[in-house]
């Protein structure tokens, strides 16, 4: 059976890598449009005459969104919620329902290749460039943390973004709504003001919830801002939102694809 | 009785449709409504048994075919395939049929060489080496794609690429195969040889096979015609007994020295069609009888003649057109 999830692994990740040349555009212009909200920030810096604000200076914000823009790329695209919104909307989900897998299992290893690639491809290149000329030192225990981040986050993003996409099965088409709740997302998780910058219940609040993962906690590991005592407990946390956005996801789509409607394409 | 390996029960299928207003404001107005796509159909296949179902566009050939492999849900019925249901039973269902679905759904990886996809077909199935090997080999040869397979897919022409579709899904050996159109831009001397290796398989593995297409030419491999109109089985029965019973006509064709005398013959029955040297009559079998239609043999003005049974296209077309007649009424 696994080996029937390999097959669909290696033929999307050729099927991945059938445009080279888009590859590497998608990463570079990923890496520079994130950047763009730094330009932002340095500009409230030296406007507002201030070395820091709630503690942290300009050199760690420019650093935050440095590594932000180097994992920024892996949640391009809204991950399996563009595919499972094409699938369906288009009929092409026919072609996936035809074979002996786990249709839903099989839209996640789908996914997967695209996330490889940026990863080796944008995110590790680019974040060791930033840790050699930034100088900064990382223990090897916030480099695993970092790693362990990474993954929560990836199932956390694509849960979410599961979520939403199944209800194309009632509304045709959802690319309106997950641009709307990832322009939330993206507020609530760090990508736009980190969120150490909102007052301290809101912050406290936040770290409760999945949104952090996707951005704050995972670039704060990495420059260090978050203490390594704090991180077990926030991994816990995470690992929790990523049993209850499956449960949901599970119940959902259960649920909801005996309501599939292919009917004229 | 024979082991009948799809079964059909007073299966009900429908979906929600819209229509839109005029204009620019008329995308705000929709108006919604419920379509029954299939409407209490019941039947079944035995095994080694080679079904057509046919209908008109919109008949709801489809959405059976998709209830079959497990895609769609019935709203009503129920539908057991090799003994299980597939929309409950879907990946053990999969694991044993094949299915191809015109050129709307394809499985061939669009980005990527048909190749690519027949390995990972063999992989997903579990297809042996020697098999795949031989297996392809000799499909490749059946159907002229030995040039074009190692090619991007996107780079075939619509017929290569359901060429391509038909060796996936041979490659390894369903139990049942259900083909949605799936003939559609395929040249004649391919069809021929799709339809010859399904005879093949079946004479080999006892292959049972579901077949939905517009082109009466793929019938005729067909044991059986199930036929579905506005979601309704018609009719369901062989292929000869179709012909007979809503075809009660013979096919006269007559040619002509001189043009002049055509109008002699053509109270022999109904003229089908009528040019130059050339008469084709649609004739009940009594008209033999009448002392016209033996003359045909002793006028030396006529040149040559031929009496067959009617085409299924033309008894179809027949039968599309009087049920229509029936709904005016």
């Amino acid at each position: 059976m696994a080996n029937r999830y390999f097959s669909v692994f290696k033929i999307s990740l050729k099927s991945g890598m059938a445009y080279k040349a888009e590859i590497v555009l998608k990463i570079i212009f990923s890496f520079i449009s994130s950047l763009i909200i730094l330009f932002v920030w340095y500009a409230a810096y030296h406007y507002s005459n201030t070395s820091n604000i709630n503690g942290i200076s300009l050199t760690t914000t420019v650093l935050y969104f440095f590594v932000f823009a180097s994992i920024a790329a892996i949640w391009g695209g809204y991950g399996v919620g563009k595919l499972i919104n094409s699938d369906i909307k288009t009929g092409s989900i026919v072609s996936n329902f035809i074979r002996p897998v786990n249709y839903v299992y099989a839209l996640f290893v789908r996914h997967l290749p695209q996330t490889l690639i940026f990863l080796i491809f944008g995110t590790i290149p680019i974040l060791t460039i930033i840790y050699i000329i930034s100088g900064m030192h990382m223990a090897i225990a916030q480099l695993i943390y970092f790693i362990a981040e990474i993954a929560i986050a990836y199932f956390i993003f694509n849960l979410i973004a599961f979520i939403i996409s199944i209800f194309t099965i009632y509304l045709s088409d959802v690319e309106g709504i997950m641009n709307a709740v990832f322009i939330i997302i993206e507020i609530l998780s760090g990508a736009i003001v980190p969120i150490i910058f909102y007052p301290k219940p809101i912050y406290n609040i936040l770290l409760l919830t999945p949104f952090p993962f996707l951005a704050y906690i995972p670039i704060s590991t990495f420059i260090g801002i978050l203490k390594i005592s704090q991180i077990p407990w926030i991994l816990v946390i995470g690992t929790a939102w990523v049993l209850v956005l499956s449960v949901i996801s599970r119940i959902l789509w259960k649920k909801f694809n005996r309501d599939i409607n292919i009917v004229g394409i | 009785m024979a082991d009948r390996i799809i079964k059909v029960n007073n299966v009900s299928k429908s979906f929600r449709t819209y229509e839109t207003g005029n204009g620019f404001l008329g995308g705000f107005r929709k108006k919604y409504s419920m379509k029954n796509a299939i409407e209490n159909i019941s039947f079944s296949v035995s095994k080694g048994e080679i079904v057509a179902l046919i209908g008109r566009n919109g008949s709801g050939k489809s959405t059976l075919t998709k209830m079959l492999s497990g895609i769609l849900h019935p709203d009503k019925g129920n539908i057991k395939m090799l003994g299980k249901a597939p929309c409950k039973e879907r990946i053990d269902v999969a694991k044993h049929i094949g299915i191809i679905f015109g050129s709307t759904h394809p499985q061939v990886f669009w980005d990527l060489p048909p190749e690519d996809t027949f390995k990972y077909i063999k992989e997903i199935y579990n297809v042996s080496e020697k098999d795949y090997n031989e297996r392809l080999e000799s499909l490749l040869n059946m159907l002229d794609l030995k040039k074009v397979y190692k090619r991007q897919t996107r780079q075939l022409s619509l017929g290569e690429r359901m060429k391509c579709e038909f060796v996936a899904v041979m490659l390894y050996m369903p139990k049942v195969i259900i083909m949605d159109e799936a003939t559609v831009g395929v040249d004649l001397p391919s069809r021929i040889a799709m339809g010859n290796a399904i005879l093949e398989m079946r004479k080999k593995f006892n292959l049972t096979a579901v077949i939905t297409t517009h082109v009466v030419e793929d019938i005729s491999i067909a044991d059986r015609l199930v036929l579905i109109d506005y979601g309704k089985k018609l009719y369901d029965g062989p292929v000869k007994k179709f012909k007979d019973k809503f075809a009660n006509y013979t096919v006269l064709e007559l040619e002509f020295e001189d043009r002049k005398h055509i109008a002699e013959y053509m109270k022999l029955g109904k003229a089908l069609v009528k040019n130059n040297n050339y008469l084709k009559l649609a004739i009940k079998p009594s008209a033999i009888k009448n002392p016209e239609f033996i003359k045909i043999f002793k006028d030396r003005n006529i040149t040559n003649y031929r009496v067959s049974d009617p085409m299924l296209s033309s008894i179809l077309e027949d039968f599309y057109k009087g049920i229509d007649t029936a709904k005016t009424r």
